[in-house]
């Protein structure tokens, strides 16, 4: 199922002030996996998003991407190794395209000096005119080929907002996808299709780190999981082994106070 | 024809008929903008004597101001309350290197567009990791800074009384005299710095800034550099008021503080709200209405040409906020034809590794 350790988290801890968030976290993502992290509400799943991503850079522990360490480095380091995110309430840009948002996630990738845009030189326009290839490419990659490029991105509905968020992601390359909740207000149907979005981009060679409430997609898509309750990883496993775990359900449903 | 490329059509032409006019009436307005834009850029030349030409160069100046500011504000939604102390800086480089080295304007302009654009690192160096009003309360300081320092560092800029005395500059043999002269200068500045400025806006770097105004956060998380491009705003902003300070020195025949009082520099930032943010032709028009109400006018109304600007700006905040002519990003329609001209990507394959 899974090939060689690709983003590893060894005994990550946050503290907020007194608070422990995470403590002593620690799994592996392997290439081609999508690995899941679940959890009740405050168990330290953004959290952990936002350590790994370069969000918060004041952890302990360590987090290796590809054998190299990502301690200390900001988001844009963090995207720049091949590591990209999305966000739990959706960010996009106000005042941007949809294609400018696919365009805006190639930004690193895109060879025009400050001279060429200045000028618009023949090198900026292949510049431009390849980021526009590949944003369609990337946008008919997670489902939004027929929409209207030159359309506000908050004109969009709710589903696809989140699409060309998870787009905007991909168009920076990278190794490791992670997604924050993007099931979350989606109905049914919509969360079947992002499940299928979400293999695809495994399947394309993206490894897929994805926190999540909604079940379904989860034990659906996810080939292993990670359930985290009061900042600590309590079980490592795949989703059948995760579901009778009786640690997790007591996680999740309560359970009397040891003796 | 393909079913998608069909698909591809009718989706351009949805993005044509929201975002445009029907080709013949855009054409029209295009055509009568030029015409109009060329007409009164024309007026100082038929309408003659020295007045009309100084109040025109001044607009010119104000307008590239206006446009230079508005990579800051407009584009990258740094709120700069001290801008036009890049434009003292061109002045005071330019007097200083004319009367004492013997420079002329044309060795100068360069000079004072390299100095604005390094003074513009060095005080945008400590903002960057501030925002909002933080960002533009310590701008006010530092404009505040150059204020101070021209009055009181004498040996440089000559305090209060300013510098004077410089040779007169020449143009291909030919002296800058009247204001007619400096017209066509500052005039080409404006058209530079509009064209440089509306190509950086269409640019992955335009792109950037508009992901740092909108959302640092996301805009991180999309890979961009954002203290670089915060820098990359700050220069590519001070370098045209470097320009216009340095040809404003040559046309009063003085540089001297009152120039650079904190009022300027709201004016500056009134110029850019008023006409649009990021919009070029309203940064532009932004500038005229400032000369011709603080300038013209106030030939009439004396220190109420004040009033009314004030009053002006608020009616405009009030009851059109985004501007004049506001502006609103789409992508160019060369690009777009893209969708319509290339073969459909093929099904999902997946980004590259």
């Amino acid at each position: 199922m899974s090939g060689e350790p690709l983003l590893e988290v060894r005994g990550l801890g946050v503290n907020f002030g007194g608070v422990r968030a995470l403590s002593d976290v620690s799994f592996t993502l392997h290439r081609g996996e999508i690995l899941g992290v679940i959890g009740p509400n405050g168990a330290g799943k953004t959290t952990l998003f936002n350590a790994i991503s370069g969000v918060l850079r004041n952890y302990q522990g360590e987090v290796t991407l590809g054998s190299r360490s990502l301690r200390g480095l900001n988001a844009q380091q963090v995207v720049a190794r091949g590591l990209a995110r999305t966000f739990q309430n959706i960010r996009l840009f106000r005042s941007l395209t949809v294609i400018d948002h696919v365009m805006a996630g190639q930004h690193r990738q895109m060879r025009e000096s400050f001279f060429d845009s200045a000028l618009h030189t023949p090198r900026f326009r292949r510049a431009e005119l390849g980021a526009v290839r590949e944003a369609r490419r990337i946008l008919a990659f997670v489902g939004l080929a027929g929409v209207d490029p030159g359309a506000a991105a908050s004109s969009l509905p709710y589903g696809a907002q989140r699409r060309l968020e998870i787009a905007r992601s991909l168009a920076t390359q990278p190794a490791v996808l992670m997604l924050d909740e993007p099931a979350a207000g989606m109905n049914t149907a919509e969360s079947v299709d992002l499940g299928r979005v979400v293999r695809r981009v495994r399947d394309s060679g993206t490894a897929v780190l994805l926190v999540e409430h909604d079940m379904r997609v989860v034990m659906s898509v996810c080939d292993r999981i990670v359930v985290l309750n009061f900042g600590r990883a309590i079980a490592t496993a795949p989703p059948q082994e995760i579901q009778e775990n009786p640690e997790v359900i007591a996680a999740y449903l309560g359970t009397e106070a040891p003796a | 024809m393909s079913v998608q490329a069909l698909a591809a059509r009718a989706r351009l032409g949805r993005f044509q008929a929201r975002m445009t006019l029907p080709p013949r009436v855009r054409t029209g307005a295009r055509v009568g903008f030029v015409v109009a834009a060329v007409g009164f850029a024309s007026a100082p030349y038929w309408l003659g004597g020295t007045y009309y030409p100084d109040i025109w160069t001044d607009m010119a100046l104000w307008a590239t101001i206006g446009l230079g500011l508005n990579v800051v504000i407009g584009f990258a939604g740094l709120l700069d309350l001290g801008y036009m102390a890049f434009y003292a800086i061109g002045g005071y480089v330019f007097a200083n290197a004319a009367l004492y080295h013997g420079f002329t304007l044309w060795e100068t302009l360069p000079l004072g567009a390299v100095l604005a654009v390094i003074a513009s690192v060095i005080i945008g160096f400590p903002t960057l990791r501030v925002r909002g009003d933080y960002l533009a309360i310590m701008t006010l300081g530092f404009g505040g800074i150059v204020f101070y320092a021209a009055q009181n560092v004498t040996n440089l800029t000559g305090g209060y009384n300013g510098l004077y005395g410089w040779p007169t500059q020449t143009i291909f043999g030919h002296p800058f005299a009247s204001p007619i002269d400096f017209y066509p200068l500052a005039l080409g500045l404006t058209v530079v710095a509009a064209l440089v400025t509306r190509a950086l806006r269409g640019s992955r770097i335009g792109r950037a800034w508009a992901c740092i105004k909108d959302d640092e956060l996301a805009a991180g998380a999309s890979g961009i550099p954002i203290i670089r491009y915060k820098l990359y705003a700050y220069m590519s902003g001070a370098v045209w008021a470097g320009l216009a300070g340095a040809i404003f020195a040559v046309k009063q025949t003085i540089v001297s503080p009152e120039t650079f009082t904190f009022d300027q520099s709201f004016f500056a930032v009134a110029i850019v709200i008023m006409g649009g943010m990021g919009s070029i032709p309203g940064v532009v028009l932004g500038g005229v209405i400032y000369v011709v109400i603080a300038e013209w006018l106030s030939t009439y109304t004396g220190t109420y040409s004040g009033v009314i600007f004030a009053g002006l700006l608020l009616l405009i905040v009030l009851l059109r906020p985004q501007g004049l002519i506001p502006y609103r990003r789409h992508p160019p329609r060369w690009l777009l034809r893209h969708y319509e001209e290339d073969p459909p990507p093929e099904p999902p394959a997946g980004p590259a590794p």
